[in-house]
């Protein structure tokens, strides 16, 4: 399952590294991230690919809130099937 | 991985309010016709509310993973002038109770199909669903209803 996860918010430190440590707990494997940093605004999305059959989505969902509520970012997980249908013809 | 593309996207939903409007799930009441109109009815929802019983749950999956709204879950079903024309009931409105009885239990937002397709001319069900309509939807809250009556292949 690949899903695209964004995360937006106030820049602090450790933000790539608590994402990407929660990610890993959770058997995800990045493979691609970009970042950027906008008028004090972190942005980060990255492309997230795991096996379903250990791990479900809605596990991966709360695992990420776990890091939106302690770090006070807004952070989305999508299946990356919703990107391609609306951007790819 | 384009980052524009995805934060476009992500705007589309947030900003501009993308969703999917509906998912309806199109149920064939063939099987249920029945002459005694209250055995019919009891297959109608026993049919229904098997069928449906999962689709609000999916839809909320699906929302979840694919993080866009699904604001109406709907259930769509062959047209009642064709399934209660068998039975000997003076209106139908009862089934269209059925149908809101049914959607309720599965907790869907709409139940369409209270209908009758005259393009062709009247049969008697016909007559008797469309005489139906305006106590059917002033006893409903979900059912929808429809009358066709013209078509170009007709």
């Amino acid at each position: 399952m690949k899903a695209i996860v964004t995360v937006i918010g106030h820049d602090q430190v450790g933000i790539i590294a608590k994402v990407s440590q929660k990610l890993a707990d959770l058997q995800v494997n990045i493979i691609d991230m970009s970042q950027t940093l906008m008028h004090g605004d972190f942005t980060m999305m990255l492309n997230g690919e795991w096996d379903e059959t250990t791990t479900s989505f809605e596990q991966v969902k709360a695992g990420l809130k776990e890091v939106a509520d302690e770090t006070g970012l807004t952070i989305n997980i999508q299946r990356e099937e919703l990107f391609d249908a609306i951007q790819k013809l | 991985m384009e980052s524009k593309q995805i934060i476009d996207t992500i705007h589309m939903i947030s900003e501009e309010r993308l969703d999917i409007r509906t998912i309806t799930m199109g149920i064939s009441l063939f099987d249920c016709i029945d002459s005694d109109g209250a055995k019919a009815r009891q297959k109608i929802y026993d049919k229904l509310t098997t069928s449906a019983q999962d689709l609000v749950k999916v839809a909320d999956q699906i929302e979840s993973e694919y993080g866009i709204p699904i604001v109406n879950k709907r259930l769509s079903v062959t047209p009642i002038s064709m399934i209660a024309a068998a039975c000997h009931d003076d209106n139908y409105v009862e089934y269209a109770k059925t149908m809101e009885k049914a959607a309720e239990t599965v907790g869907v937002d709409l139940i369409g199909g209270f209908s009758a397709l005259v393009q062709k001319g009247y049969q008697i069900g016909d007559e008797k669903l469309i005489a139906s309509i305006p106590e059917a939807l002033s006893e409903t809250s979900r059912v929808c209803s429809s009358v066709n009556v013209g078509s170009t292949r007709s």
